[in-house]
């Protein structure tokens, strides 16, 4: 069993949770918190996690990172609805300045054509080309089978390249 | 196609993750870990201040408390029956009102002046003998042995010189004879016996005249003897009677 202590498991796992957290809560901000949150968590119950090994570890990881951000979701689902009697004029993305500019890049639509995918689709682009999970991990902490996994990466990258097309279009 | 969408995401993906600041990211961490193990320590510390505190209190409380129980028997003790003893035959002097008497004398005062300070002397006293009951053929036993030490108290407390009694009666002091009293007697005249309301029930009586006008009765209540003296005018018989009544 490898000796492992907190720098070791930021250093390997600091990517997995962050970008666990950005696909789930779609906000660099967010995705902070809750990596921040999780890893005190980690600070916390480190001697359990150090006779981990690596699968167990990350599967904790993925698991404690997912269950703080339907955490924080529900808590900013509460703090919208105390705020909606101080937003009520209704905004649409066509107003936003950024939208003009969004258009122009081929990689920035990408970017947010990923955020606009459906959850299952867009928690297995993100966990395997931002995480870095194989389609086995990603099947094996979803609570899924890897054909189900490959299943949706297909089904993603079609919906991905169809938007793309459109925006190259717009743009 | 697949191809090229794989290579767009990756590319995507590593830029993306090249913008995350994950130094910041750990300094942050290991900040509010710092924060948080000051917060927990402090926490600890005020609920240990504050146990402790609780700790002194409640000791203090109960030593508090000690000192008020102990200090109840200690004033109990100034009023013991001893110290009485000499405070009625002071008051009795002055004519005063006697408070409520003990029911046992010191032996200070068991001892008279011509040394019956003894069982003995307390048995030889003509008063304490069934003969010596006058009065309706009643006969009142009494095992003098039994009472010895109260009769003793009783006779060197109630004796008296039939020539110092009053003429007055006072109820207040006949009835606090009756209820237990015997240094009360030393200012009380004679004609006038009743039961005080609440008296103790008589269970045993003797009464002996002395022939010369002083009548003392003895009775026994709770295995303690009381003496109580009459004046001229008040018979052996209306003594008994009373007696009886109570009893």
């Amino acid at each position: 069993m490898p000796a492992r202590d907190f720098e070791s498991i930021y250093a390997d796992c600091s990517r997995l949770v962050y970008w666990t957290a950005y696909g789930v809560l779609k906000s660099q901000a967010d995705a902070m918190d809750v990596s921040q949150n999780v890893f005190l968590r980690v600070l916390k119950h480190i001697r359990k996690l150090e006779e981990m090994n690596d699968a167990q570890l990350r599967g904790w990881l993925y698991r404690v990172t997912v269950n703080v951000c339907l955490d924080l979701k529900r808590k900013q689902r509460r703090e919208v609805i105390t705020d909606e009697g101080f937003e009520a004029l209704p905004i649409s993305e066509g107003d936003l300045p950024e939208a003009a500019a969004l258009s122009a890049e081929q990689k920035r639509i990408l970017h947010d054509a990923i955020e606009t995918l459906p959850d299952i689709y867009r928690e297995t682009v993100v966990l395997h080309y931002f995480s870095g999970l194989s389609y086995d991990e990603i099947a094996a902490y979803t609570g899924v089978s890897e054909g189900t996994v490959k299943s949706r990466m297909s089904r993603a990258k079609d919906k991905l390249f169809s938007l793309l097309k459109d925006g190259e279009k717009n743009g | 196609m697949a191809d090229r969408m794989d290579e767009i995401l990756r590319t995507v993906a590593q830029e993306a993750d090249r913008g995350v600041d994950y130094a910041a990211l750990h300094d942050a961490i290991l900040v509010a870990h710092k924060k948080k193990q000051r917060t927990f320590s402090s926490s600890a510390r005020m609920l240990s201040y504050a146990a402790v505190f609780v700790v002194v209190i409640g000791l203090g409380a109960l030593a508090f408390s000690r000192d008020l129980l102990g200090a109840t028997p200690k004033s109990t003790e100034m009023a013991a029956p001893s110290n009485e003893a000499y405070g009625f035959a002071a008051a009795a002097e002055d004519g005063a009102q006697a408070p409520e008497a003990p029911v046992a004398m010191p032996e200070e005062v068991q001892r008279s002046d011509n040394g019956a300070g003894d069982a003995v002397a307390a048995t030889e006293a003509p008063m304490l003998t069934a003969q010596s009951i006058t009065g309706s053929g009643d006969t009142f036993t009494l095992d003098p042995t039994a009472y010895a030490a109260e009769v003793l108290a009783s006779e060197s407390a109630v004796l008296m010189d039939a020539g110092t009694l009053s003429t007055e009666p006072d109820k207040s002091l006949v009835g606090q004879s009756l209820c237990g009293g015997i240094s009360c007697n030393t200012s009380y005249s004679g004609t006038y016996i009743e039961p005080m309301e609440g008296a103790p029930a008589l269970s045993k009586a003797l009464v002996a005249d002395y022939g010369n006008g002083e009548l003392h009765i003895y009775w026994s209540a709770s295995k303690t003897l009381h003496v109580y003296a009459t004046a001229i005018g008040y018979t052996a018989e209306d003594a008994i009677a009373l007696l009886t009544q109570l009893g």
